[in-house]
């Protein structure tokens, strides 16, 4: 096997060598110069290596135990205590043989004992494990560093497809409607989007749409359908020929086993209507006329979109009269298992949204949100997105 | 998950057990890839005792659908119960495949 690190990667790394014996901290500094270590440091007692600690800050400490003064346990302990040196592998040499006072070594925090009388080689092979650890570890931090910071910038770029809370301000400006709403991917990045359009002075259309699976790959789903929505001329006055564009296009791109659920709606408050289309969206909930008992799911069957390019979807209309609500989520509000390992279900979320709707339409968003998010149990495993369109 | 499979000269069968969800699906695509080199006339999906399916095991359903187009062989799906067959309502995936219910 090829090493991961190489030694021209260890090479200059410091190494300081602590030793109150001056014929022992010339031999392991010789040796180790003739396995090619370039950067060696030695100090003569504990406190002279405290003293000299934050000026050095060396990558690995070879350390003696019996010392005048500070003791090499107590160097190990206030190292270890360190806010800045914590991490220094430490390799302690040691005469002692008992068993207990070698395990008295790791209980102060060293990484790994070197045994004296000291063997040339494996001093070398215990001082090259080490730093080759570090180095690899380092290299994994930076990856991380750099995967979190790209995620990062990922992350943001995702957000901005949402509609901005200026768009939807005016949305309900305009129209005088309430929307209130919360998307949050399940790691920096997500399966979730939605979506809004004002239509005219009496229409608005939106869409919720929940790509299989969730992280980096369905994320990228996501732009791939904002770029749909963007360049395709989608009429967003008729939902069922949404679904057929995006269902059409998405066959084609994904593979069999992606796929998305979405649902598409307008609302239309000249004719108190509400028309919508839906593919295996989770069941959403709709109030009218402020009837809080009457609180009833929308039948969203229909084939998931991505799966058969020519499936036909149909446009289901039904009343949407002033004082009405209807809210639309993923299926994480549904899914997520709480404490004791179980999940709302469509029958605990419909439990509840009756209970809030009790206290008014613009309450069910909001407190159903703050119950979910207070007792669903951390990391949520799915991307989440609620949505509440409330019509005064 | 678990998978219990027959075959024989001309049939396949795969029961699937417990949960299908993101982590089987290595497994599940062996199950498929299995079937591929030989020439089933038929393949039949029991799911009596599958008590949990995610996005990602409906994706492994579909893709099974697609998978056996391909090998130009007949498709049934047996007995989804509780969430399993309320996915399989709400995906309407009886529109591009037999689902049969078989009372017990």
């Amino acid at each position: 096997m090829e090493d991961a690190v190489l030694f021209s990667e260890i090479a200059d790394c410091k190494v300081l060598i602590v030793d109150d014996v001056a014929v022992l901290r010339t031999l392991i500094k010789t040796c180790l110069q003739k396995a090619g270590f370039t950067n060696l440091i030695t100090a003569e007692s504990g406190d002279e290596t405290l003293e000299i600690l934050d000026n050095i800050n060396p990558d690995l400490i070879i350390l003696d135990i019996v010392m005048p003064g500070i003791d090499g346990f107590e160097v190990c302990r206030r190292i270890r205590k360190s806010s800045i040196h914590s991490q220094i592998p430490i390799l302690i040499q040691t005469g002692m043989e008992a068993t207990q006072e070698r395990a008295a070594v790791f209980e102060v925090g060293a990484n790994d004992l070197i045994s004296k009388p000291i063997n040339v080689y494996e001093l070398i092979a215990r001082v090259k494990l080490q730093l080759q650890n570090l180095i690899m570890s380092r290299k994994e931090k930076a990856y991380q560093e750099r995967m979190e910071s790209e995620l990062n910038s990922a992350r943001i770029i995702q957000e901005s497809l949402l509609p901005s809370a200026e768009a939807i301000s005016c949305v309900e400006e305009k129209l005088n409607i309430k929307i209130q709403n919360h998307w949050k991917a399940s790691s920096e990045l997500g399966g979730d989007l939605w979506g809004l359009q004002y239509l005219d002075e009496h229409r608005l259309s939106f869409f919720i749409i929940d790509f299989s699976g969730h992280g980096v790959a369905s994320a990228l789903n996501t732009f791939r359908l904002h770029t749909l929505i963007n360049e395709s001329n989608l009429d967003w006055s008729d939902p069922k020929t949404c679904l057929q564009t995006v269902n059409s296009h998405l066959a084609k791109v994904l593979p069999p086993e992606q796929f998305a659920t979405l649902f598409w709606a307008v609302i239309d408050l000249k004719e108190d209507q509400l028309t919508f289309s839906s593919a295996a969206a989770p069941p959403v909930l709709v109030g009218r006329d402020g009837d809080h008992n009457g609180i009833e799911f929308l039948d969203t069957s229909g084939l998931p979109v991505g799966v058969i390019s020519d499936y036909k979807y149909e446009n289901n209309v039904i009343d949407f009269p002033k004082n009405s609500f209807i809210f639309v989520y993923s299926d994480a509000l549904i899914e997520s298992p709480d404490e004791d390992g179980a999940m709302w279900e469509e029958i605990g979320l419909m439990d509840r949204v009756k209970v809030e709707a009790a206290k008014g339409f613009d309450q069910i968003q909001p407190n159903i949100l703050k119950e979910f998010l207070d007792t669903a149990i951390p990391p949520i495993p799915d991307d989440l997105t609620t949505v509440s369109f409330i019509r005064p | 998950m678990e998978l219990k499979i027959k075959k024989d000269d001309t049939e396949v069968s795969c029961a699937i057990s417990g949960k299908l969800t993101y982590q089987d699906h290595n497994e599940y695509r062996d199950f498929l890839r299995s079937c591929e080199d030989l020439k089933f006339s038929k393949i039949t999906i029991e799911l009596d005792n599958l008590t949990l399916i995610d996005s990602a095991g409906m994706g492994m359903l579909l893709l099974t659908i697609e998978k056996s187009k391909d090998f130009g062989c007949d498709l049934s799906i047996k007995n989804p119960k509780g969430q399993v067959l309320k996915m399989i309502e709400l995906a309407n995936i009886s529109s591009i495949v037999t689902i049969e219910k078989i009372k017990k």
